[in-house]
């Protein structure tokens, strides 16, 4: 069980604990790794329903959109649902093929597997690959960052913001 | 706070079927606010009894402010406002209006756009057309009348819009099957309906059969109370005592007493009218209050209160 | 009265930043009360007194010229600060007309907009700027249309799309906010982008705001104020440059503190676009030195009464806790104790 902190922010993204009961009749599933439990338990629903398609080894980073994915997501029909199952990362870079087709929130049941998310440093724009951590440097402007919980489904990202105004790229501690 | 009211003549007045007239309001000086497809204005008719308020689409190009567009179906036991405007409402009239308002704007983000119109229905959506055709989206109509009677704009509309408008007559036994429609519409489509309340049950009813998500489905509301029965509200502030007859909603009732209640479309969505109530029974019709909230709160403009049951307001 | 403008004054590096007394005296102080909570802060925008900041929808000031030259700094070195969505074209046509119709009525003296059907020609003297364009196509403009207008005002905006029971902040320009970053929010709902405000969220003032927010007609506009402090006059507070300014809070001391602090207070300003029923949130942002501020003695006395009963928790969140203890000491002597303050 993951365990929901009492004060989440109103923007910071919540996934399903498990797959819910679904009434439609399409089902499109969006895996990152069919070895994980969670991918499992997705894969064994997926044949109780009348249509559907699983969708494994997807070309998603660096911002390119797989064909195979892109047309599976406009060719369907409304009522369908759409499962994705992975890292954060990986979650958010679907997510937004998927809404940039017209899907809605609620049409998505979003399945978390690791910890890896993404982090935008808010000073240079970056996005960089980061896990639980609370701190890390910009790989790109190299100022010491504080992840923030605050999160833009739009970049699939949460944001990283200058963790010491007085020593912005680190330094010596006193 | 009343909302500042605009003065408007009636320079045009056309029957376009037996029972729908169209009516051309313009400003007395200058021209009128802009507004976006799917606004109504609310006309207020000066009846002999008391000064009616009635809610209307404008289906006119939102592109052109010079004046306003309203089409009204004669409703058979009118007693009010679809009768006067019919018959005492001529060329040269004037009226006051408010400044459009909008619950029922196209979603931005529809890849698609649905519509769907019964008879009287069709208003709001002459508005949609202009916009999607200027804005090349992507749109289709469906359009169910009875030819002769509730067939406004058809012929116009086979004209500009040929390949996107399907339309069917009930006297030709002409029927739309819906779960049909709705089982096959793309990835973010949404679909918007007007007319009838049997109508919107009905592609509510479709739309759940086929899964959609609840936020693909608009419809707009303020068509205006059901009729109900007649009750009796007491006002506990006012010390007042009122008989809410059978075809007016406690908001008009409320109205024609002077008691001036906040309001904006007069069909339970928009929630300026609520109003605290201290006792009795409801029958709450609106889709704007929590079910908590429907405890202490109603809307007027739509809500009633059981026959039978003495309805205290706090007002 | 004809609005004059001062000479370019800077907001970064040296400061050349000052109020007039003239602009000290319209300066919109925000503390109705001793005290300071969040709460639905909304009224009707009604017409103000002549001469105020209320009185036309859109305030133009002594600072134009150093405010739109301060933009333009800002968007050469990130263009990113304007951003308008596919979906937002037309909010954003809608909000360039509604800005030119309102500034060529307001100040005819500066700004003049001349229309005939779909061809317009747009005056700016201040600028010394002529346009002729068609209404609709981006082609006859140097730059996109919400760019090209805000470009020529005062404040920041935020253009919403409402769907969904929400407000979407699908478009802006924003170039001197109060540490956020319309680069990061775009794209959020009215509930998402204030998801870091402390306390308010639980007091369930954004619930409220958002029901009335939704319901704004067209020619119905609304407005409030909103405050905080900033460390020498500098507009472009964003989170994308705060590694640069963020330090600055540190250098406050009890010596330079009354030239050095600002009270910076937002007169936020909501009107529907009437043609594609997106919302404008206008933020328009003035500043004011502590000393500034104390020429007006009753406004010091109940600004030192606010800060010093400020909860923790808005301080921290307003950036404030390094150096409010200063900021309340030097106030303390413009506070006669006892007697309540007679700020209006
Ligand atoms: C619809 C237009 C509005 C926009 C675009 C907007 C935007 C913002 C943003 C970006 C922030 C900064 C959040 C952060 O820390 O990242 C903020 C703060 C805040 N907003 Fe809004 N806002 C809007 C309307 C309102 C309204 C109507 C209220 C009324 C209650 C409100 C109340 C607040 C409050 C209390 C804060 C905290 C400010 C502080 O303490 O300094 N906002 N807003
Ligand atoms: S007037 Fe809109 S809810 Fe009653």
């Amino acid at each position: 069980m993951e365990t929901e902190c009492q004060n989440r922010l109103p923007s910071q993204p919540s996934y399903a604990q498990s797959i819910p009961k679904l009434s439609s009749r399409v089902l499109i599933s969006m895996i990152q790794d069919a070895e994980h439990p969670k991918a499992i338990e997705l894969l064994s629903m997926v044949n109780a329903l009348p249509v559907s398609k699983v969708l494994t080894n997807i070309q998603w980073e660096a911002g390119v959109i797989d064909p195979v994915v892109s047309d599976a997501l406009h060719s369907t029909s409304v009522g369908s649902h759409l499962a994705i199952c992975g890292d954060e990362r990986f979650i958010w870079a679907c997510w937004s093929v998927a809404s940039q087709a017209g899907w809605l929130n609620d049409e998505m049941t979003l399945l978390k597997t690791e910890d890896v998310r993404n982090l935008y440093c808010v000073h240079c724009g970056h996005i960089q690959a980061i896990s639980t951590q609370t701190e890390a440097e910009c790989q790109s402007c190299q100022v010491q960052l504080f992840v923030r919980d605050h999160f833009s489904q739009r970049l699939g990202a949460y944001m990283g913001v200058c963790l010491d105004a007085n020593q912005p790229y680190g330094g010596e501690v006193k | 706070m009343m909302r500042s009211m605009i003065e408007v003549e009636v320079t045009k007045v056309k029957q376009i079927t037996d029972v729908i007239r169209e009516f051309t309001l313009s400003p007395m000086t200058g021209s009128l606010p802009g507004f976006s497809s799917g606004s109504h204005i609310q006309l207020h008719l000066p009846t002999s009894v008391r000064v009616l308020k009635k809610a209307y689409s404008l289906l006119s190009d939102p592109a052109d402010t010079s004046s306003y567009r309203i089409a009204v179906r004669l409703q058979e036991h009118s007693k009010g406002g679809s009768r006067f405007m019919h018959e005492r409402l001529s060329e040269g009239d004037h009226l006051h209006i408010t400044p459009p308002a909008n619950l029922f704007a196209p979603n931005s983000f529809a890849r698609h756009h649905l519509m769907i119109a019964g008879g009287i229905g069709i208003t709001p959506f002459l508005s949609y057309l202009a916009e999607f055709q200027r804005q090349s989206k992507s749109y289709e109509l469906h359009y169910a009348y009875r030819g002769g009677v509730t067939d406004a704009y058809v012929t116009d509309l086979r004209q500009a819009f040929s390949a996107k408008l399907h339309t069917y007559d009930s006297n030709l036994e002409q029927r739309l099957d819906l779960d049909q429609l709705l089982s096959n519409q793309p990835v973010g489509t949404h679909v918007y309906v007007c007319g009838p309340e049997r109508l919107r049950l009905a592609v509510q009813e479709a739309a759940t059969k086929n899964a959609w998500s609840p936020s693909r489905i608009h419809w707009e509301a303020f068509a205006g109370a059901e009729p109900g029965q007649a009750f009796q509200v007491e006002l506990a502030r006012l010390n007042k005592t009122l008989e809410v007859s059978a075809d007016e909603s406690l908001l008009e009732a409320l109205e024609a007493s002077g008691v001036e209640i906040p309001n904006l479309c007069r069909g339970g969505v928009c929630g300026q009218c609520v109003t605290t109530y201290l006792e009795g029974e409801v029958e709450h019709r609106d889709a704007f209050l929590s079910q908590a909230d429907q405890s202490q709160q109603l809307m007027p403009c739509v809500s009633r209160g059981r026959c039978g049951s003495r309805l205290v307001l706090d007002l | 009265m004809s609005v004059v403008f001062n000479p370019i004054e800077s907001y970064r590096d040296d400061f050349t930043f000052r109020n007039t007394s003239k602009a000290i005296k319209r300066f919109p102080f925000p503390f109705p009360e001793d005290q300071y909570m969040y709460s639905v802060n909304i009224e009707p925008a009604l017409k103000g007194e002549a001469g105020s900041v209320f009185e036309h929808w859109f305030d133009i000031d002594e600072h134009y010229l150093s405010e739109v030259a301060e933009r333009a700094k800002v968007l050469e070195k990130d263009p990113d600060r304007c951003l308008v969505m596919p979906h937002m074209e037309c909010a954003a046509w809608d909000s360039l007309a509604l800005l030119m119709t309102h500034l060529a009525r307001d100040y005819p003296e500066w700004f003049e907009l001349y229309q005939s059907g779909d061809q317009w020609v747009w005056v700016n003297h201040a600028l010394n700027l002529r346009q002729a364009f068609t209404y609709g196509d981006s082609e006859t403009l140097p730059c996109e249309p919400l760019e090209y207008i805000t470009r020529q005002v005062q404040g920041d905006f935020a253009i919403l799309d409402q769907r969904d029971n929400n407000l979407w902040m699908d478009a802006g320009m924003v170039t001197g906010p109060a540490d956020w970053s319309i680069k990061f929010d775009a794209g959020m709902n009215f509930t998402q982008w204030h998801a870091p405000v402390p306390m308010a969220h639980k007091m369930g003032v954004f619930d409220r705001a958002l029901k009335y927010l939704m319901n704004i007609q067209v020619d119905r506009p609304v407005r409030r104020l909103n405050w905080t402090m900033t460390v020498n006059p500098r507009l472009d507070t964003s989170s994308e440059t705060y590694h640069e300014w963020g330090h600055e809070r540190s250098l406050v001391t009890p010596d330079n503190v009354a030239q050095m602090v600002h009270l910076r207070v937002e007169l936020q300003f909501l009107a529907r676009l009437p043609r594609s029923h997106a919302l404008m949130f206008s933020i328009r942002t003035y500043l004011i030195r502590l000393d500034e501020l104390a020429t007006q003695p009753e406004w010091a006395c109940r600004l030192h009464r606010v800060l010093r009963e400020l909860p923790d928790e808005l301080a921290d969140y307003k950036g404030l806790s390094q150096y409010r203890a200063m900021v309340v000491d030097w106030l303390k002597s413009y506070d006669p104790a006892e007697r309540p303050c007679c700020a209006e």
